[in-house]
């Protein structure tokens, strides 16, 4: 295929351009050629700023540039040339700009400030922390990433507020009828939805001093409802319909049967009292259960049933009353929406409040906080100003990426700055990447419209050049035909244009593979009630029958596939397919399981990185049970899990040992009184504990397993008192073996992923050891409340280390920037989600600074017209966006694209049929194609196997007790004073300033002070401390001696013809002051000689001196 | 002599050559050399550098110089005045931000401490803001470049403001407390001072030399890589990170540097691993050490740029026995000894929330006079009684549970009193709320307790420390204000573990300078932690503390490469560590070492990455492989009672039945902090129970009165949900949905003839084995109806009609209905669910003829326990939807089966 791309332009530093660019174009390799190409045009690289949408792609990005500074920086210059020819640069440029490139990479490295490669959030907080003080943004927050937990916490404290808060609180009074009339599941999904939406709320509200009631009026507005009209009294006031209704039972009682029957219940209906129950009377005789109007045609027989004239004033009234009541049921709907948004914006703003209380309590902010004060910082022109000169960084160019998936809120904030350049000849460059087709995150909050508006306004403000690029270098033209067949049948995937394919002699395919159908076991129907015998016969499933199906065909093809099939390396070319070349696509979790368990049965080794599912897996279970044992040693069925686990493999066998124990009478064996012996009040062996009873057995009543959890448990109880988290787990692992034993005890298709979620468990122990006042306890609470949380706050499982040889199982979201020779696309046959249900309504058109309409929408049979077209919109968007999935999930595959899934009598408007749809007349395969199939000698690597570091070495370093005894306190503190003491000032005027160094009360202090003293002014002593009596004094003298060692002497007097050097000692006192010194004499003796070579010529006395004070010469 | 020399020394050769030097000017006073002041960066280097001098001189013993570091020296000094400490400093300039109310509350403490570190640089770095705001302002101006906005206008303000009125009023902060006793020091110079590898000097200390020098002789060495042999390695090391700005490119240096020598000095004593995460990191971390400690290496520095990675490696050290001395430390936050103290505040905050109280009572630290098993055993029982009767706060809750339990008792009475002295009402200084915290800890008997351990003395004494400091200071203050500033002392205090003496010391990198290492390893050298993220001041930005005279980021850089030159080319064996894969995500290596080895790579075409291989663990052990499991039961375990539930958890899964019924395993009563369905459900039948009881039958009754009767009951036994929590409200209107749907209901079966006769009858019925064996059956009925003298069973519902449609087909599935029938004495007429949460109320019987379907669930269950006790196995085989809720999951380990 001909590359018409026009790099010259997208490369050009001069320039500002907006890219779109299909999936596998090289988005990234366009965006950083280009950052190349500004750094070689002389931009410093801290006046460069590339925003993208995850981290990871932002880590990606940098590691990218740094690879190709190092390709510049070190290959030879040829290569070094042809790497920037690809880069659209002339020969001359490069003659010019070659010495350039190979200092580059030096000049990025230690460019301060640094070049900015980020997502929009870290870009934010970076901001953020640069923000002008004075508005609350310079607080010391930290970033809150789970935010469910708190929410959780911030709804019990608005129901405990309401609960304390006085009667007749609105809130209250709202939160009670939205409960009984929605009851509390739904309530809570719409509270939780709205706080959900908080960033649109405030933009929406900004600047109004009473945001609810502004909102709910602007719904009133948009319903252009009265909410104090009485609909149905002023209906049956009416006199008119009332003649109507009348004259319209006459004429149906005149016709057919079911007519007259109506009839009649239009009477009857028009006797009733109650407004209401008259209308659903009414409402039931003009309109079908559907909420249409009956079907009322002109017909011959009824024409000569009822006469020509009779018949068209029966069609004319019908249609009047359809229209009147229609009208009056969407009053009614329109008055109860505005009720509902009543109820429900004040309590929505109150759950938001109390939330935003909780994070402030514990200074916090979220990434919508973030968010939100960034936008409110720009939007105000001194400080957007004062940003753009606080920040070290002056961004002359700035590159977006991945512009899909940005929120109009983002967009607001890139404006804002934009803008405050002030004067045209200041603006940086813009270079915009994206892909509407690619627009998966409007639960994000994502608006793939802003690409367009974008462009327009980059189109005029900055002369932006428009570029597209429809050339895919990552996938076959077997894919990408595929691609283009699909696509260019779908009328709702507006835009799309063809696309060219770059490498034409890989080898590519399409697979739809027939529906798994649901398996007609037949029913065998015998005679009489025979009810199965659960011990001989296991119960059928029935509902995930098919998904079973579809698994086992997709774990069987898998693995005939490995070793034959034939995929194309990068950089080695063809060879036979491996597990990792493997990349199965699902919607949803729902049914990932039983595509696990198949895999598991076939042995192939799978890595389902589910967001979140960490904690979910077994072995964490196993492990939070350990933990809770220790905790409380109490609850039976953790130690039972724990014991069943492979951390100690007992059997059931093990657990019937436990269960039969009875008590001894005897006190338990092991230092049993010791530990915990809690009391239950039942008597008997239900009355112990189980860890009681393990205690107890008979050294020769336990197997192995349960003699080693004995013991092991006991330890590893100790060690929860005294140890961290982190410290204790790791313990565990280590003397439980806790790695090898689930190496060898779990499946070998899960070996990689169990070891790697082993790991993940330790490292968020160690994570959350760091945190502030870390407790066990507290430990399992945040875990169990990451468990409660939301998929995309939980922890996600371990990742393997490089080279895990395994299937990889993924969303399609989890999927994106991510590619595979082979993509299998799971369970395609059902229909997406619709977001209907309880949320928050907000239109905010790309172009608006902030959203035109927010309101709150209840179950789709009450919606009110007004909001009807609000409603229409965002299912087109949704239907969109569900197309745009399967373009991403198609478009991750290199080689091949197989598609499998349910027959479904509900599925309409699957991938599976858009597939089809579009396939069809192209005469698919729906076996695997022949092609990729060449056997190949079969190279399969084993999933790689986890270590531990046995380190080689003995026990080394030692603990010593470094706390002081008083004396030795006392000790240090006195050589201290006689240290710092000044002996050419008088020696009361220092007491003072030497207690504040020692930072003593002055009842502490004055013992010392007198010791010290004591010495300074015993008459015997005065020689030593009278400068006036000695040629010289040291205190604290170090020496370093023949041996290499370095000494200290207390104090060294040097008189005129001797040296004495004395020795303090603080402790015993009194007695012989020979046997005192005795245990000194080799240190004194060590002291002279070393002085004697010294001072030569000099008699050197060494002296103790004793409390008292007692000079003792040695 | 007086006058100040400077050397520019390699910093390979820095002690030698210096006490070279030093020999050589003071010869006349060997061997005493005692005269002399040497200041080091660190003491460390004291021995080192004695030995040195001991060489140089050679002389048998010398009388050392005074070591000591430039703060030490200060210490010494002593200007006369006391500084005011920086607690008390910190009081002051809270209240005067609290005054000008510019800021949120909240936020306070971290302004007024950002301040003070603002205003100790200013002070350090001899800045003189000028006296009038105008002309800090325009000062500011010039050094954004950019014009005065309200934004600059308040930040210009709030400096020079507070500035001045904390310089202004007479008491010595620490800073110039410290420029004081400089200026002491310099005046009582007495003798001749030498500076070795001091890194850049701050300008107050700057001037303290050149006014010493005044006196006496100042000698100065200075590290510079290029002094050394150019074939050496700090000469090559000088030369991959000159300074691009000025330098030649790096091509050029890197063949001058080959020219200079063939072989790299670098290639053998450098090596860069990059892990693919953090356990790889530490593992190799770990590993390494464990080598060179075999190799009989003795002195082994970790320098620490990551601090997980280094907590994870001295886990696994310390594991293998091998302890580390860190000198790194740990904030005080994260130790379990302040733990304890924040959770007793914390309990307080919350009333005793159970979790809180839990956690706090089952630490080691409290009530540390009590016998450890007796405070287990009495926490144990509390916690029993918590989660029985599900309270979820309140000491006086609490009590009312523990009646009669005395230890219990004396343990919530402890609690009790302790409270009472923290009274959060009242505003106090912050020395006598640490005064009050001081004694609730007494009476908790914390004290004790922490005093065992030494981060927990450390506590105690930062605690007292700052009593003490604060005592002067009167300002009030807020509980909640003095909770945030506890939380900020507790943060910034740093915690060491002195007690180790090991050859792996774990260390930071400026604290290696001229320390003696046989290898080392710098631990998390990605771009993230190397350079050092540094403390960024939320005040200006680098080019205008630059301007302003204050350090920027550049001074930092520059002597972290000094230290890495030092390191690097003093000891003889470096290891740098790094995760080049975080959470499967690319890391970029510290750009310094990026850097050296792309430089390296020009130079002598030899990258400096290796790799190491960690030996891996022995083979793995045999278990038993995963499969479903089946166990037989002892006769001993077979249950001699079943009720319906367990029949049903046997139909659904043999194995959950095992564990549940003949192990008799469950979980543990949750705390529950909201009403759940489950809850629900057991009060819509005590409201129906109570009801029928009153109105056994109300085809008589008023309607009107009937519906009252019956949601005033409702609201009865509402009553305690809701006032616990207000969402119960939400159930209490979900069940008043159905009031009508109920009574219609009822009127209907009235009108068929039936009599409500009884409700929440306890049966049973025993069942005859084989072999003369005996089981029973029991079970609690909901509620009996009569109709002469043919009788119901009825059992109510809040499940969905559609649902409990689902539970009776297949017939004998679930055997709820069955068992019930089977409880009477003779068969009743009818046996049914009614789902009772719903709008329209109806009952719903099993298709199949009751008295059929008893008989047949009846001998299946002779014939399942007859089985059982002849030792048929009980596997489990639960379905996905038995298997999704099933507390059983960690015990038949069904996620691991290999099916
Ligand atoms: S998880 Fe399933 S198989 Fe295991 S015990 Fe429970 S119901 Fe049975």
């Amino acid at each position: 295929m001909s590359e018409a791309f026009d790099f010259r332009t997208a490369l050009d530093p001069q320039r500002s351009v907006v890219i779109e660019a299909c999936a596998g174009s090289g988005k990234t390799w366009l965006l950083v050629s280009r950052i190349l190409r500004l750094l070689l045009a002389g931009a410093k690289p801290g006046e460069i700023l590339a925003i993208t949408f995850t981290r990871k792609a932002a880590q990606e990005m940098q590691a990218r540039l740094l690879e190709w500074l190092n390709v510049l920086a070190l290959q030879p210059e040829d290569e070094v040339r042809k790497f920037l020819r690809e880069r659209a640069l002339t020969e001359q440029e490069i003659d010019i700009l070659l010495p350039e490139a190979r200092n580059l990479l030096e000049r990025v490295l230690t460019a301060e400030p640094a070049l900015t490669i980020n997502t929009f959030h870290g870009w934010f907080l970076q901001l953020l922390q640069r923000a002008p003080l004075g508005d609350g943004s310079v607080g010391n927050f930290s970033l809150l990433d789970q935010t469910a937990a708190l929410q959780e916490e911030a709804w019990q404290n608005f129901a405990e507020d309401l609960a304390e808060g006085e009667d007749g609180d609105p809130t209250a009074a709202a939160l009670q009828t939205l409960f009984s009339e929605h009851g509390l599941s739904n309530t809570r999904a719409l509270l939780l939805g709205f706080v959900a939406k908080r960033a649109e709320w405030w933009a929406y509200t900004a600047d109004q001093a009473d945001p609810v009631g502004f909102a709910v009026e602007r719904v009133r507005a948009e319903l252009d409802v009265d909410p104090e009209q009485d609909v149905l009294a002023e209906l049956w006031l009416d006199t008119v319909l009332a003649g109507w209704l009348a004259e319209y039972a006459a004429i149906l009682g005149e016709n057919s049967p079911t007519d007259q029957k109506l009839a009649v219940q239009l009477v009857d209906s028009l006797a009733l009292d109650d407004a209401r129950q008259r209308f659903e009377q009414i409402w039931a005789v003009c309109f079908t259960k559907t909420g249409t109007p009956r079907a009322r045609n002109p017909s011959t027989t009824q024409a000569k049933r009822l006469g020509a004239d009779k018949e068209m004033r029966l069609l004319e009234l019908h249609q009047q009353l359809c229209f009147v009541l229609y009208e009056a049921r969407d009053r009614l709907a329109a008055q109860a929406a505005y009720r509902f948004n009543r109820d429900g914006l004040l309590c929505g703003a109150a759950l938001l409040a109390a939330y935003q209380r909780l994070k402030e309590a514990r200074q916090m902010l979220d990434f919508a906080d973030v968010e939100w004060r960034v936008f409110q910082l720009l939007s105000r022109g001194e400080d957007a100003e004062y940003m753009q000169y606080k920040l070290d960084s002056r961004y002359k160019h700035i590159l977006l990426d991945e512009f899909q998936d940005t929120n109009p809120m983002q967009w607001q904030v890139m404006q804002s700055w934009l803008s405050s350049y002030g004067a045209a000849g200041n603006r940086p460059s813009v270079f915009l990447v994206g892909d509407p087709k690619q627009s998966i995150y409007r639960f994000r909050r994502a608006e793939p419209r802003l690409f367009q508006i974008a462009a327009e306004d980059l189109a005029r403000d900055f002369a932006a050049a428009r570029l597209e690029q429809d050339t895919s270098r990552r996938s076959a033209p077997g894919v990408i035909q595929a691609v283009n067949r699909v696509f260019a049948a779908q009328p709702d995937f507006s835009g799309f244009r063809e696309h060219a394919w770059h490498q034409d002699d890989v080898p590519g395919a399409i697979a739809i593979l027939p529906l798994a159908e649901k398996s007609s076991a037949a029913a065998v129907c015998e005679d009489g009630l025979v009810l199965r015998n659960p011990l001989r016969q296991a119960r059928e499933e029935d509902e995930d029958a098919r998904h079973e199906q579809e698994a086992e065909l997709v774990a069987e093809k898998i693995a005939a596939m490995v070793g034959t099939c034939q995929v194309m390396d990068e950089k080695t070319g063809p060879r036979p397919a491996e597990y990792r070349d493997f990349m199965l696509l699902v919607r949803g979790r729902t049914w990932l399981a039983s595509y696990e368990r198949k895999l598991r049965a076939a042995r192939i080794p799978y890595l389902s990185s589910r967001q979140g599912g960490l904690l979910d897996t077994l072995e964490c279970g196993d492990l939070v049970a350990l933990l809770e044992f220790l905790v409380t040693p109490f609850a039976d069925l953790k130690l039972a899990q724990v014991l069943r686990s492979p951390i100690f493999g007992c059997s059931n066998d093990d657990l019937m040992r436990l269960a039969t124990q009875t008590p001894t009478p005897l006190d338990p064996p092991l230092s049993g009184g010791k530990l915990d012996t809690p009391p239950l009040t039942r008597g008997g062996r239900e009355g112990l504990s189980w860890w009681q009873r393990l205690r107890q057995l008979d050294e020769e009543a336990l197997s192995p397993s349960l003699q080693q959890a004995r013991t092991r448990l006991q330890s590893w109880q100790y060690m929860a008192d005294r140890l961290p988290v982190h410290d204790l787990l790791d313990r565990i692992y280590f003397e439980g073996e806790v790695l090898a034993r689930y190496r060898s005890a779990v499946p070998e298709a899960m070996t990689g992923a169990v070891q790697a979620n082993l790991h993940a468990f330790i490292e968020l122990a160690l994570n959350m050891d760091s945190g502030r006042y870390p407790s066990l306890a507290r430990f399992i609470n945040e875990v169990a409340a990451l468990r409660r949380a939301p998929e995309q706050e939980s922890p996600d499982e371990g990742l393997i280390g490089d080279g895990g040889n395994a299937v990889r199982i993924l969303t399609v979201h989890g999927a994106k920037g991510l590619e595979a020779p082979i993509v299998w696309l799971l369970d395609a046959n059902t229909a997406p989600r619709n977001d209907g249900g309880y949320r928050a309504l907000i239109n905010w058109p790309p172009q608006a600074p902030s959203p035109q309409y927010f309101a709150l929408l209840s179950c789709k049979s009450e919606q009110a017209r007004a909001h009807e077209r609000i409603v229409d919109e965002e299912q087109q968007h949704a239907r969109r966006e569900n197309l745009n999935l399967l373009y991403v999930a198609m478009t991750r595959a290199r080689q091949m694209f197989i598609v499998s899934g349910c027959a479904s009598s509900r599925a309409s408007e699957t991938w599976y049929q858009q597939l089809h749809l579009g396939l069809a007349e192209a005469g698919l395969e729906s076996e695997l194609p022949a092609m990729l199939q060449q056997p190949l000698a079969a190279k399969v690597m084993p999933p790689e196997q986890a270590r531990i570091t046995p380190l080689p070495v003995p026990p080394t370093g030692r603990r010593e007790f470094a706390r002081l005894d008083a004396a030795r306190l006392y000790g240090i503190q006195v050589h201290a004073l006689l240290e710092w003491v000044r002996l050419d000032q008088p020696l009361a005027g220092q007491a003072e300033s030497l207690r504040a160094k020692l930072a003593l009360e002055p009842e502490e202090f004055a013992p010392l002070w007198q010791s010290a003293l004591d010495v300074l002014e015993a008459p015997d002593l005065r020689h030593f401390y009278d400068p006036a009596q000695y040629l010289a004094a040291y205190n604290e003298l170090g020496y370093q001696g023949t041996d290499g060692e370095l000494r200290r002497l207390d104090r060294l007097v040097e008189f005129v013809d001797s040296v004495w050097v004395l020795d303090y000692k603080t402790g015993a006192s009194g007695g012989d002051p020979q046997a005192l010194a005795a245990p000194y004499l080799g240190q004194m003796r060590e002291y002279r000689n070393a002085m004697e070579s010294v001072f030569p010529g000099k008699v050197i006395h060494c002296a103790l001196i004793f409390p008292g004070p007692v000079l003792v010469e040695v | 002599m007086s006058g100040l020399s400077v050397y520019a020394v390699s910093p390979d050769q820095m002690l030698t050559a210096a006490a070279r030097e030093i020999v050589a000017q003071e010869r006349s006073r060997l061997p005493n050399l005692s005269g002399l002041t040497v200041l080091l960066p660190n003491l460390h280097a004291a021995g080192n550098f004695g030995r040195a001098l001991c060489a140089a001189a050679g002389v048998p013993t010398l009388l050392l110089p005074r070591f000591a570091t430039l703060r030490d020296l200060a210490g010494q000094a002593d200007p006369g005045v006391a500084s005011i400490p920086l607690s008390r400093r910190q009081a002051v300039i809270y209240q005067a931000l609290r005054a000008r109310e510019w800021f949120r509350q909240g936020d306070l403490w971290h302004v007024s401490a950002e301040l003070l570190r603002l205003f100790d640089e200013i002070t350090l770095w001899q800045v003189q803001l000028p006296a009038s705001g105008e002309d800090f302002l325009q000062q500011l101006e010039a050094a954004y470049q950019a014009r005065r906005g309200a934004p600059m206008q308040f930040e210009a303000r709030l400096v020079h403001e507070l500035w001045f009125a904390m310089s202004g009023s007479g008491e010595l902060d620490d800073a110039a407390h410290y420029q004081m006793q400089l200026s002491r020091l310099a005046s009582e110079a007495a003798g001749p001072l030498y500076l070795i590898g001091l890194k850049a000097l701050m300008p107050v200390e700057q001037a303290f030399l050149e006014r010493y020098a005044l006196a006496h002789a100042v000698h100065c060495f200075v590290s510079d890589g290029q002094q050394g042999a150019p074939a050496g390695l700090p000469y090559l090391l000088e030369s991959a990170w000159a300074d691009p700005e000025l330098a030649i490119p790096m091509h050029e240096r890197a063949a001058a540097c080959r020219g200079n020598a063939p072989e790299s000095a670098l290639g053998q004593r450098l090596s860069i691993f990059g892990a693919h995460g953090l356990e790889h990191e530490a593992e190799a971390l770990a590993f390494r050490i464990g080598q060179w400690l075999a190799e009989g290496k003795t002195a082994i520095a970790v320098v620490v740029q990551d601090r997980l990675v280094a907590r994870r490696a001295r886990a696994l050290l310390e594991r293998a026995e091998v302890l580390v001395q860190d000198e790194t430390g740990w904030t005080l936050s994260t130790t379990s000894a302040s733990t304890v103290l924040v959770r007793w505040l914390d309990s307080l905050d919350s009333q005793f929330h159970f979790q809180d109280l839990l956690d706090l009572l089952k630490s080691p630290f409290i009530f540390s006079a009590w016998d450890a098993a007796r405070r287990r055993n009495t926490v144990y029982r509390l916690e029993l009684l918590i989660r029985k009767h599900s309270v979820v706060s309140h000491l006086h809750h609490y009590r009312a549970l523990a009646a009669g339990d005395e230890d219990v008792l004396e343990l919530l009475q402890m609690l009790y009193e302790a409270q009472q002295k923290l009274d959060k009402k009242k505003q106090r200084s912050l020395a006598a709320w640490l005064q009050s915290l001081e004694e609730s800890l007494e009476l908790l008997e914390i004290q004790p307790g922490l005093q065992r351990d030494q981060a927990g003395e450390q506590v105690l004494q930062l605690l007292e420390g700052l009593r003490r400091e604060l005592a002067p200071d009167a300002t009030l203050f807020r509980y909640a204000e003095w909770r945030q500033w506890l939380n900020q002392q507790l943060e910034e205090a740093v915690f060491r573990d002195e007690s180790i003496t090991s050859p792996v010391v774990f260390t930071h990198l400026a604290a290696c300078r001229l320390r003696h290492f046989d290898a080392a390893i710098i631990a998390g050298a990605d771009a993230a932690h190397l350079p050092g993220p540094g403390r960024e001041s939320v005040f200006f930005n680098h080019s205008v503390r630059a301007q302003l005279g204050l350090p920027d980021r550049r001074t930092a850089l520059e002597s972290e490469r000094q230290d890495l030159i030092g390191l690097l080319s003093s000891v003889p064996e470096v290891w740098v560590l790094w995760q080049a894969r975080k959470n499967g995500e690319p890391n970029p290596l510290s750009p310094w070492f990026q850097r050296l080895e792309t430089f390296h790579v020009l130079a002598y075409e030899s990258p400096l990455r290796v790799n190491i291989e960690l030996p891996r663990s022995t083979p793995p052990l045999t278990l038993e492989p995963p499969h479903a499991p089946a166990p037989s039961l002892p006769s001993s375990l077979v249950p001699e009672t079943i009720s319906a539930s367990g029949y049903n958890s046997l139909m659904a899964c043999p194995y959950q039945f095992f564990a549940r019924h003949a192990l008799h395993l469950n979980e543990l009563d949750e705390v529950a902090q909201a009403l759940e369905k489950r809850d629900y459900g057991e009060y819509v039948h005590d409201i129906l129970h109570r009801f029928h009881a009153r109105y056994p039958v109300v085809s008589e009754c008023n309607p009107d009165e009937l519906e009252q009767a019956l949601i005033e009951i409702s609201r009865v036994v509402f009553k305690q949900a809701i006032e616990a929590d207000f969402v119960s409200h939400a159930w209490l209107s979900r069940w008043q949905a159905s009031i009508p749907g109920y009574l219609d209901w009822q009127r209907q079966r009235e009108h068929e003839g039936w009599r409500w006769q009884a409700g929440e009858v306890s049966c049973t019925r025993p069942i005859a084995l084989g072999g003369g064996r005996q089981l029973t059956l029991r079970g609690r009925l909901d509620r009996v109806d009569r109709k002469g003298v043919e009788q119901a069973v009825l059992d109510y519902k809040t499940q969905n009609f559609d649902s409990l449609k689902k539970k009776l087909n297949p017939a004998g599935e679930d055997v709820q209905l069955a068992c019930y029938a089977l409880l009477f004495e003779s068969m009743p007429r009818q046996a049914a669910f009614v789902a009772v949460d719903e709008e329209v109320v109806r009952q719903l019987e099993p298709p199949e003829a009751l008295d059929e379907l008893a008989e047949a669930n009846l001998e299946r269950l002779q014939a399942i326990f007859q089985f059982i006790h002849e030792g048929a196995p009980l596997p489990a085989q639960g379905v996905t939807t038995a298997c999704q809720y099933c507390e059983m999951r960690g015990l038949c380990r069904k996620d691991y089966w290999n099916e």
